[in-house]
């Protein structure tokens, strides 16, 4: 420990630290000027906050600005829950969620940890801790005997005067650990550490709570919950035929049952055990999304029950790119991962007998035929052989298998 | 409340809300790390972890990211702080760059994206290099002093070596919590700002400009080309700025581009990217994110040309 003989101006501390900034004093100062007596049992008297005028100012600022900061923060953790809550985070487009699954749950979570904590730094504005969050603290809370090691319950009947004992002029209400500083410490970079501590002037934050507020909100109201008919084209033509292979584990194309009956009974995967757990319709087709159909190349046993089988499908539909023909179109789906902005296609190859029917660029189309298996860019890839495909609605549930 | 109908610009809000409530709880966690670290870590508490000499230091912080993962929002505001508590410079920007890929949850998510494509090799080709990577970058930006690298603001926060000697005594728990949550909400605001204007850049990037036409007819004629395919997928990390826990789903699957270029994506993009320019400039400055950025590039670019002969055969080619 050194001695309490060098001189020290204390950086301002955290928000509610406030207090005068310039102050240079040595330790006798604290006696009197800004009452930094060492803290003495016999000090009676109810702590008086004797600030300077530039430190009201100051505080008040800063109170300010948390008051301000605990709104913005209310009012992301608002437009958050309320996209959750009227279910507007699973967007107007079908399959195109601005957030996927446990996403959405942590966006919540989120949300609801920013509004506490904005409420929380608001209450304890005035409550002064350790002060100078941002430099070696820690040493200036131990230097003290039992006087200082008071609870923290704001209670100042322990007939010791806080204020006295708190080098931070403008809340010796609630000194707590403030109390118990170091009064040796050198802050040799106290004026510099003023401008990180409050991070810019109070103009400064506010503006920049303003326009994190104003962006936010006229995201939120502007935004038509959906990606234009253009962008969706754009994107899906550029990323077309550019994913295949294998599913993720997550998506995996076999009714996970159909597969444990399989191993269960080692009679391997049969059509039967599939249609105990992907039930036909009405038409005996297999109502099948095209992420299913699309995956379905990647399990050889599935693919080998599955060929040939009627299935019917849902989706977008352009000409066939990828692998150019007369005859054929490719059906796809917008998939997301995490968040909307990384929506990828995953498309599959419709092959027409004849020539083809009429159809409308990016139209959503329901098409039936029967399913087979051929090589496309060295990968096993569904291709339904289409018997008809007729306009459809959007389906607004067709949520995908992950 | 009926929606504006959809829009080129309302693509924008779009993409941007999509990634900003995406980000936000990461950047929240790390902030709340932040402000643990500071009101329960004892300064300088690293130095004391830490082997004493520079290289093993370096080394060893380049694991940080096993026993810490994060992903590169919530790090940023980690780092600031941990520099502050005294971490050297050389093993902060080391752990910054290396734990949102050496981290056990981005290698699982890069195994489970690649299943079928070599996932093993894949995924322990980019732990690797973005190690190895980071390691570099840390020994070259640790010969230089903080003065020259950091942000006036970070360098005033720094603790002073001569207050380090003391016991730095934990402050009362529940003061500790007050304090924890005031910085928490302090490195939440700071950094949230840089990453609103991060994602919204690359919002305009995305939907007004990457998937054009023309410019996508580019790419794949390019994607095609040996050399080229790996700087033009780091070019799309970089306006991508995915979130390196999930960047491996979106690239995996991409039959265009070569395996090499593949894992330049998944090495550049955690260290680099449109909203890591702005939160790196919480803590550096503009010159040092700017020599970062093209020792990066240079950096993985001649690395995944390197070992491309290891990747390629086992991956289908399309």
């Amino acid at each position: 420990m050194k001695s309490p003989t060098t001189p020290h101006s204390h950086s301002s501390c955290s928000h509610g630290c406030t207090h005068d900034h310039d102050h240079k004093h040595g330790p006798e100062d604290h006696d009197h000027k800004h009452e930094h007596a060492a803290p003495a049992p016999a000090a009676e008297s109810p702590a008086t906050a004797t600030t300077t005028e530039s430190s009201d100012d100051s505080a008040w600022n800063q109170q300010f600005l948390l008051l301000l900061e605990m709104l913005v923060l209310i009012m992301i953790a608002a437009v958050i829950a309320y996209f959750i809550a009227s279910g507007r985070i699973d967007g107007a487009a079908p399959n195109m969620p601005y957030l996927q699954g446990y996403f959405k749950i942590l966006a919540l979570t989120g949300g609801l940890a920013l509004a506490v904590m904005g409420i929380f730094n608001f209450l304890m504005r005035r409550r002064a801790v350790g002060c100078s969050h941002d430099h070696d603290h820690h040493d200036h809370s131990h230097s003290h005997s039992a006087d200082c090691s008071h609870s923290h319950d704001h209670d100042h009947g322990h007939g010791h005067d806080h204020s006295s004992c708190s080098h931070d002029h403008s809340h010796q209400k609630d000194a707590a650990t403030c109390c118990s500083h170091d009064h040796s410490h050198d802050h040799s970079s106290d004026d510099a550490a003023h401008a990180h501590h409050h991070h810019g002037s109070p103009m400064g934050r506010a503006a920049a709570l303003l326009f994190l507020s104003g962006s936010i909100t006229a995201a939120a109201v502007l935004t038509p919950d959906e990606f234009s008919p253009r962008y969706m084209e754009q994107k899906a033509r550029a990323l077309m035929g550019r994913s295949n292979g294998a599913a993720p584990a997550s998506a995996a194309p076999v009714p996970a049952k159909a597969l444990a009956d399989a191993n269960a009974t080692g009679s391997g995967l049969t059509l039967a055990l599939v249609e105990k757990y992907q039930p036909r319709n009405k038409d005996g087709n297999f109502e099948l999304g095209v992420m299913q159909l699309y995956y379905s190349g990647s399990d050889e046993e599935y693919a080998r029950v599955m060929k040939d089988q009627p299935v019917e499908t849902i989706g977008q539909v352009v000409k066939d790119e990828v692998v150019p023909g007369a005859n054929r179109l490719r059906v796809f789906v917008l998939q997301v991962t995490c968040c909307a902005a990384d929506a990828r296609p995953y498309s599959i190859p419709v092959v027409f007998d004849g020539p083809l029917p009429e159809y409308q660029e990016m139209g959503w189309y329901k098409i039936t035929g029967t399913v087979n298996y051929a090589d496309e860019r060295g990968v096993r890839t569904a291709v339904l052989k289409a018997s008809s495909i007729t306009p459809s609605l959007r389906p607004k549930d067709q949520r995908a298998t992950f | 409340m009926s929606l504006p109908p959809p829009s080129q610009h309302g693509d924008i809000w779009v993409a941007f809300l999509s990634i900003l409530l995406e980000g936000i709880p990461f950047i929240l966690i790390g902030s709340l790390v932040s402000g643990l670290i500071d009101a329960f870590l004892p300064a300088r508490v690293m130095d004391r972890l830490l082997p004493k000499r520079g290289l093993p230091a370096i080394l060893a912080s380049g694991l940080l990211g096993i026993i810490f993962p994060v992903c590169e929002c919530a790090i940023v505001p980690v780092i600031r702080r941990l520099v502050q508590k005294g971490l050297p410079l050389g093993c902060a920007m080391t752990y910054m760059l290396a734990a949102p890929i050496v981290n056990p949850i981005v290698a699982l998510s890069t195994y489970s994206a690649f299943q079928g494509r070599d996932p093993g090799m894949m995924t322990s080709a980019r732990v690797i290099l973005g190690y190895a990577i980071a390691v570099v970058a840390g020994i070259v930006l640790s010969k230089f002093g903080a003065s020259r690298l950091l942000q006036p603001r970070v360098l005033a926060g720094i603790s002073s070596p001569d207050s380090s000697d003391t016991q730095g005594t934990p402050v009362p728990s529940g003061d500790g919590i007050v304090r924890a949550l005031r910085t928490a909400q302090q490195d939440f605001m700071d950094t949230v700002l840089y990453f609103v204007i991060g994602v919204g850049i690359a919002s305009v990037a995305q939907t007004q400009l990457f998937y054009r036409e023309d410019l996508q007819a580019s790419i794949q004629n390019i994607a095609a080309n040996h050399w080229l395919a790996a700087p033009v997928l780091m070019v799309a990390a970089f306006i991508l700025s995915l979130c390196s826990t999930t960047d491996a789903f979106i690239i995996a699957a991409d039959s265009l581009f070569a395996a090499s270029a593949k894992l330049a994506f998944l090495v550049f993009g955690p260290m680099f990217d449109m909203k890591l320019i702005f939160l790196y400039s919480t803590v550096l400055k503009p010159k040092v994110i700017f020599w970062l950025a093209l020792g990066l590039f240079l950096a993985v670019y001649l690395a995944t040309m390197a070992i491309e002969p290891a990747l390629s055969p086992t991956m289908p080619r399309p």
